[in-house]
């Protein structure tokens, strides 16, 4: 049915669209070539994947200060010197909080900025696509931040993770109760837990359960609660100190850990000792309203202001931080300035071998395999770490938590390992009403 | 399918048609995903748009909620392919099916109510749909499921491919197959029952259409093709969790808003909405970011204003602006 006109002017159309995809196709190769990416200078080029918008923006801009000021730590005393003195540049990814926006923008810092390693994403879920697309590209990933214990079972070649998982947060609570039964001789036998229902809450839980029947120690009671909904522990309350554990286990937000704690008070149950899952209970807003009441408990953190006092390297590093940003090293910004580090150390190791402007992706696979290699100790950290040293799922074996307590000045002091406490643990947990 | 034969060979049609068929190529070869990326993420968004206007824009009912059905979509094709093994190339249409058999039982409580109590009672669907997911042991529960990476021999089976390149084909294949069956739904007498219903539902029940049956007919449809959008969020990232998919703002919003951009009473509105709103404010989210890095959130108020601007000057949306103006006569 096709008349003349019509079909003549169908070809000129389609002819058209051919002369724009050409043209497109042109510029778009022309930009790729002549390029913003590439490492034609000699500089090394590292993606940043950071949630930089979203509802986690605040944390990721506090991310970032600790991977720049790494980075330029790095540059000023030299660069990558294997590398000829090459400096580190970094690539920013944008992650939005969202796992799909994470792996897009991986694969355009691997293929359009052409990086020689990811570090990232801070969420487990953004870390998860992230680093799946990085494992595709064979691209090394160094996670310095997120503690889902599913990230590091996936069997991946490529990706590397500094910071401890929350399952060995977990074993580690059981041997500081140990070492709480041995030094101090609190004959502590059986233990409670009270958590809130989401995934991370009963995440832990499940944790706890695993590693403290392990370590010999008795289950008496768990309880969960929703704490988007929560406006009483009575009941709960009532129900563990019934079981009467030697030791309470909590994982809270920061409401309803403020709610457990005055309940507890209430109903005058003071277990021997309490120990929380850092979240609510080191939450700036749960410190500064819980007053006296929140005195002599414990919590799991992974990062404490006092550890100046016993890591020389973080009280130099904090005081230059706090200088140019204005406030002191957290957990977070801690752990992604060491991340940096980590990456560096590998680099070293890796220019020796290969050049990422000769061949990238066989730099990127000698990359790899130098990370799978490296030992850091201890004490070229600032983390209350024994060093860095990745298994085959590429964990860190050495890291670790630390266990504060909050003392009688409403400030949590280190109390465990003892290698980096600062005061030492009041045990048992004190009656309500003697403080 | 006539009608359709000669939109096939209407010369913006065709050359439309032929730059999506050659970017994602083109995009290939230069080593550009980001491009093609968003290509994708436009499709996915505009196959959802389209399917969200059969209700909105042809029979009258809007929906905040249409996560719900991108949801289970993307959750039916990865259940399908680790705990069954069935391949996504299969796995998406499932998804689609179990979307609409969603939306057909949703349909029985949803269309008792009408005009915004219709569209709260949406909203509240979506959320449900994601509290749920998130304390669902079977799938994963937060953690949301992953797939693992398959050696290259069974990549084609899993659709797993590096990049985003194949998967903007399949995102254009599911769009090719919507827009046959759309248009030949609302160009028929079924699409005229939807019109009127919308129009004045007491007017169509006077005049013998089961009206009842005809709005659980478009919610079902619409459930489908949203659910073949979500299976193309899942396949692409090879992953799901219930605060991606299930997420009131950025799929729930972001479909309406790309639908209303567009021009909802006109067919292809809803897509041409996607292919401006998506690029749009993921563009103004990575300039304003890395321009003021400390203002969190000024992205989202810099979108605000534009759609402001939007529903201030083009209240009909884009379609309807170029129709009014004369520039097209359909579409």
């Amino acid at each position: 049915m096709l008349n003349g006109m019509a079909k003549q002017s169908t070809i000129l159309w389609i002819t058209v669209a051919i002369i724009i995809i050409v043209i497109i196709g042109g510029v778009a190769y022309y930009y790729s070539k002549g390029g913003k990416g590439g490492t034609k200078e000699h500089v090394i080029k590292v993606g940043v994947i950071l949630p930089l918008s979203g509802r986690l923006a605040e944390t990721g801009a506090d991310l970032k200060h600790g991977i720049e000021f790494a980075v330029e730590q790095i540059n000023s005393q030299g660069g990558v010197k294997s590398c000829g003195g090459a400096k580190i540049v970094i690539a920013w990814g944008d992650s939005a909080g969202k796992p799909e926006t994470g792996a897009a923008e991986a694969e355009r810092l691997i293929t359009q900025e052409k990086v020689v390693a990811l570090i990232g994403a801070y969420q487990s879920a953004v870390t998860k696509t992230a680093s799946e697309v990085a494992e595709r590209y064979h691209v090394p990933f160094v996670n310095p931040d997120s503690t889902s214990p599913a990230l590091t079972q996936r069997g991946y070649k490529y990706f590397f993770r500094v910071t401890p998982h929350d399952a060995m947060f977990a074993k580690q609570q059981a041997e500081f109760i140990k070492w709480l039964n041995e030094k101090y001789n609190l004959g502590l036998k059986t233990f409670a837990i009270i958590h809130e229902d989401s995934e991370w809450g009963s995440g832990v839980a499940e944790a706890w359960k695993k590693y403290f029947t392990e370590a010999g120690f008795k289950l008496v009671k768990e309880v969960s609660y929703h704490a988007a909904t929560v406006t009483s522990l009575d009941t709960e309350v009532e129900s563990l100190k019934a079981a009467n554990p030697d030791v309470l286990l909590v994982a809270s937000y920061v409401q309803d850990a403020l709610l457990l704690v005055r309940t507890m008070k209430a109903h005058n149950f003071a277990p021997k000792v309490v120990l929380a899952q850092d979240a609510g209970f080191i939450s700036p807003g749960y410190v500064k309203n819980v007053g006296k009441d929140g005195w002599y408990i414990f919590s799991r953190e992974v990062f404490n202001w006092d550890l100046i006092e016993k890591i020389p390297r973080l009280k130099q590093v904090d005081q230059e931080y706090k200088k140019k940003y204005g406030v002191d090293l957290d957990g977070n910004s801690a752990r992604d300035y060491t991340g940096v580090w980590v990456l560096y150390y590998a680099l070293e190791d890796a220019c020796k071998k290969a050049k990422p402007w000769n061949d990238l992706q066989k730099f990127r696979d000698t990359l790899r395999d130098s990370l799978a290699n490296l030992y850091i100790p201890g004490d070229k950290l600032i983390m209350p770490w024994k060093g860095v040293k990745f298994d085959k799922n590429g964990q860190n074996i050495l890291g670790q938590g630390i266990v504060v307590q909050m003392m009688n000045d409403g400030k949590y002091y280190t109390v465990y390992p003892p290698e980096f406490a600062t005061k030492q643990p009041v045990v048992p947990f004190p009656p309500w009403n003697q403080r | 399918m006539r009608e359709l034969m000669r939109y096939a060979r209407n010369p913006v049609v065709v050359a439309v048609s032929a730059l999506l068929l050659a970017l994602p190529a083109i995009f290939s070869i230069t080593g550009q995903p980001f491009y093609a990326n968003m290509l994708f993420l436009s499709l996915m968004y505009g196959v959802a748009a389209l399917a969200w206007n059969l209700m909105q824009g042809y029979t009258g009912m809007f929906s905040l909620g249409h996560a719900a059905f991108f949801g289970v979509g993307a959750y039916t094709v990865m259940v399908a392919m680790l705990y069954y093994n069935v391949s996504p190339w299969i796995g998406i249409w499932l998804a689609g099916v179990m979307a609409a058999a969603v939306g057909f039982l949703l349909g029985f409580p949803l269309l008792r109510l009408r005009s915004h109590w219709f569209t709260l009672a949406t909203i509240a669907v979506g959320e449900i749909f994601k509290l749920a997911f998130a304390h669902w042991g079977y799938v994963g529960a937060a953690r949301g499921l992953q797939a693992p990476i398959v050696g290259p021999s069974k990549a084609l089976y899993y659709m797993q491919f590096t990049g985003p390149f194949v998967y903007v084909y399949v995102a254009l294949l599911v769009l090719l197959v919507e827009i046959v069956v759309l248009y030949r739904i609302v160009n028929s007498r079924t699409g005229y029952y939807f019109q009127t219903i919308r129009e004045d539902e007491i007017v169509a029940k006077t005049l013998g259409i089961d009206t009842f049956r005809y709005r659980m007919l478009s919610l079902v449809i619409s459930s489908f093709f949203t659910g073949l959008a979500g299976a193309l969020y899942a396949v692409r990232f090879h992953y799901v969790d219930p605060f991606a998919v299930f997420d009131l703002i950025t799929i729930s919003t972001y479909i309406s808003v790309a639908g209303i951009i567009g021009g909802i009473y006109s067919f292809i509105g809803p897509l041409v909405g996607a292919f401006i709103f998506v690029p749009a404010a993921e563009y103004v989210r990575v300039k304003i970011v890395s321009a003021f890095p400390r203002v969190f959130g000024l992205h989202v108020v810099v979108v605000g204003v534009i759609l402001l601007l939007i529903s201030l000057f083009l209240p009909e949306g884009v379609m309807g602006y170029l129709k009014r103006k004369g520039y097209i006569k359909t579409g």
